[in-house]
């Protein structure tokens, strides 16, 4: 048969052709597709993308995880592959779908933390470790429950070998090392370069993660809370007041019902008058009862916004406040201008959650219960679990979404890339910049 | 003559056998591909794709029936070709009008689409899609483009060679098992061959839940070559025999 094949002048063409024809199609179909993602109909009906992001990576019903780590330079894909015996493996992909490394040491890897340059990710229980996502060299630790203040410099950890200590370390230009051990438990303040120990059976501690001083040791019954540039946020007996950098009381000894500290700024609900009429009694003591206003305060004491009674304070990112009107069981949310004053913005039909790095919000829409619309608690969406019967989607710094309320899940997103789940398994990467609107 | 030359000549002489249904058959399924965006091109759908498949059988039957069992059998065994020469170039000529008949309809939607405005990228894009939504992901489908040639190329031949194949069988058996249920159990016989080898690597990825990738036209392209290998030893032992009996 061979002898026959050759001696053909057809065959010879034929195979010839074929031969063009199948280089045509890689390098055609290179060219075609560069720039090019295209996806299954289904997921595009599911979409419905409007021009206001672009696929940059889809990832098929095999995947079962996904995560942006470093949407700056050069973002990758973490992909995880369900396989009967449940390993799996890891890899970080570039947006063209390269492999840029994989197999590292960890089965059912996920990504637990950014932060910088940094990403903690977690695999079987013990298995920790931190990747620089520039080099995508591994920092493989014993420590567990690793965690990255917000630089990415430092980190924490708990030495399972022995219980109740904790280790922190400071990364340099060459290696990790370990700067400090405790037994109490470690906090990254909001403010950079400390670390905050909160010990059980003796006074909080706030120290400088540089030089491992010990900056200040507050008095019996107070406790260290976080810390933003300017001041430190202190709690004492169910209120919480302000120190300054030399820690001394701040706006002439306020105190709020509860607050957080972020970019220099407080937030909070500002006490503005206690109620000792209303005192209840309950079996571990007395609570006071108090009248408490939403309010922010700046790093210098000004009071930046203070709302009328009856709205709560949820939380805050950047520019904007989520507050909750309790009459009109609406929320509300603030938006500060560049002239430092709060503008009301309205939102329809969803609600927001904070996403501070790139000007993108994650939102939902309401999920209707009993009659009342309810929203997944904040906690939920810190921790990554995205309640079933919601819609997800974004929404930029106007409040204005950027994509329909299409998606099953979605994730936070980083420096305007996210991975959004629709239909049970199917994800992809979305550039939220890509064409859209970004303040 | 040459030897290559004669090979050559043959295969020549096979596609001028059937020419015109050859013709016929890629202008009808031209025609009904190109005016398939039409509601007139819709209704004509069924009638000309009835037709095309009519001349393909007309194509076939002169080719692997009438040349070699038929009428005009006499004359082409006076040719000086060796019976591997004759089937291979038989299979050639087959595989290449079935190969021609989906070429030709790519062509006339790429040509209707270029005419209706709708542009031939996106001609080009929906083909692809067809791809995605079986599960290729973008980065793969170059790859996966070529592959799947490489298969349609195969298949194409290995298709001609299962008609033959079938052909070549039921003319073999002895005059009394010449019945209309034999014929039907050839019949099965080439269809099941052809079914199971066109879906098996398929199905078996389906089976193992595997990706689309590149890996799998290029599995199935081996797995064609391979039917179309032992098919065309089939047909050349029952040719050879049949030559030695005559």
């Amino acid at each position: 048969m061979k002898e026959v094949f050759w001696k053909s002048r057809y065959f010879k063409m034929t195979a010839a052709l074929v031969i063009l024809g199948m280089l045509a199609a890689v390098f055609g179909g290179k060219i075609w597709l560069k720039d090019k993602i295209m996806l299954p109909e289904d997921a595009h009906k599911a979409l419905e993308l409007e021009g206001n992001a672009e696929i940059v990576r889809e990832f098929g019903l095999q995947t079962i995880g996904a995560s942006v780590i470093n949407g700056e330079k050069e973002w990758f894909g973490i992909r995880q592959y369900d396989t009967e015996d449940w390993s799996s493996v890891m890899r970080v992909e570039d947006r063209e779908g390269n492999v840029l490394a994989e197999s590292f040491f960890m089965d059912r890897g996920t990504v637990e933390q950014k932060a910088g340059d940094y990403a903690v990710l977690s695999g079987k229980p013990g298995e920790w470790a931190i990747l620089n996502c520039n080099t995508l060299e591994f920092h493989e630790t014993h420590l567990t429950n690793l965690q990255l203040n917000e630089s990415g410099r430092y980190y924490r950890g708990r030495d399972e070998s022995i219980p109740g200590r904790y280790l922190w370390m400071v990364y340099d230009t060459e290696k990790w090392g370990m700067l400090h051990e405790s037994r109490h438990q470690l906090i990254f303040p909001e403010r950079e370069g400390y670390v905050i120990e909160n010990a059980s059976d003796g006074p909080d501690r706030i120290v400088n993660l540089g030089t491992g001083e010990i900056v200040y040791t507050a008095p019996e019954g107070h406790h260290v809370k976080d810390g933003t540039d300017g001041m430190w946020l202190m709690s004492y007996e169910g209120v919480y007041y302000l120190l300054d950098d030399s820690f001394h009381m701040m706006l002439d000894g306020k105190v709020f019902a509860d607050a957080s500290v972020e970019d220099g700024m407080v937030f909070g609900h500002l006490i503005t008058d206690w109620d000792y009429s209303h005192l209840l009694e309950e079996t571990d003591g007395l609570v006071m009862s108090y009248k408490a206003r939403a309010s922010a305060f700046n790093s210098q004491g000004e009071q930046i916004y203070g709302a009328e009674a009856g709205i709560d304070y949820l939380g805050s990112i950047g520019n904007i406040m989520v507050l909750y009107d309790g009459q009109k069981e609406c929320y509300i949310y603030e938006y500060m201008t560049a002239d430092g004053v709060y503008e009301t913005r309205t939102t329809e039909g969803f609600f927001c959650y904070m996403d501070e790095e790139d000007g993108y919000m994650l939102a939902c829409t309401p999920y209707t219960n009993k009659s009342q619309r309810v929203r997944p608690k904040d906690d939920q969406i810190r921790l990554g679990i995205f309640p079933e019967d919601y819609k997800w989607s974004y929404v930029d710094l106007s409040l204005e979404p950027v994509l329909p309320f299409v998606f099953d899940e979605a994730s936070l997103s980083e420096n305007g890339y996210a991975v959004v789940y629709t239909q049970q398994d199917y994800m992809a990467i979305i550039d939220l910049m890509k064409r859209g609107e970004y303040l | 003559m040459k030897e290559n030359n004669l090979m050559d000549r043959y295969i020549k002489m096979n596609f001028k056998l059937i020419d015109n249904e050859m013709g016929i058959a890629c202008v009808v399924i031209g025609a009904a591909f190109a005016f398939l965006s039409s509601f007139v091109g819709i209704l004509l759908l069924l009638p000309l794709a009835a037709a095309a498949v009519y001349f393909v059988y007309k194509g076939m039957r002169k080719l692997f029936y009438e040349s070699i069992y038929g009428p005009s059998a006499s004359l082409f065994q006076a040719l000086p070709v060796s019976a591997s020469q004759m089937v291979s170039g038989k299979i050639f000529t087959g595989g290449v009008l079935l190969l021609l008949l989906p070429a030709v309809m790519l062509a006339a939607g790429g040509l209707m689409a270029a005419l209706a405005g709708s542009g031939v990228g996106n001609y080009v894009d929906s083909l692809l899609q067809n791809f995605v939504d079986e599960g290729a992901l973008t980065a793969q489908l170059p790859l996966i483009l070529a592959a799947e040639l490489l298969v349609a190329v195969i298949a194409s031949f290995k298709e001609a060679a299962v008609i033959f194949y079938g052909v070549a069988v039921y003319q073999s058996l002895p005059a009394h098992l010449k019945k209309w249920y034999m014929k039907l159990l050839v019949v099965i016989e080439a269809w099941a061959i052809q079914a199971l080898s066109a879906s098996a690597v398929e199905g078996l990825f389906t089976i193992a839940d595997l990706d689309y990738t590149a890996l799998r036209p290029l599995l199935d392209a081996c797995l064609q070559a391979a039917v179309l290998a032992i098919l065309v030893k089939q047909i050349i032992k029952l040719m050879e025999k049949k030559y030695q009996l005559a």
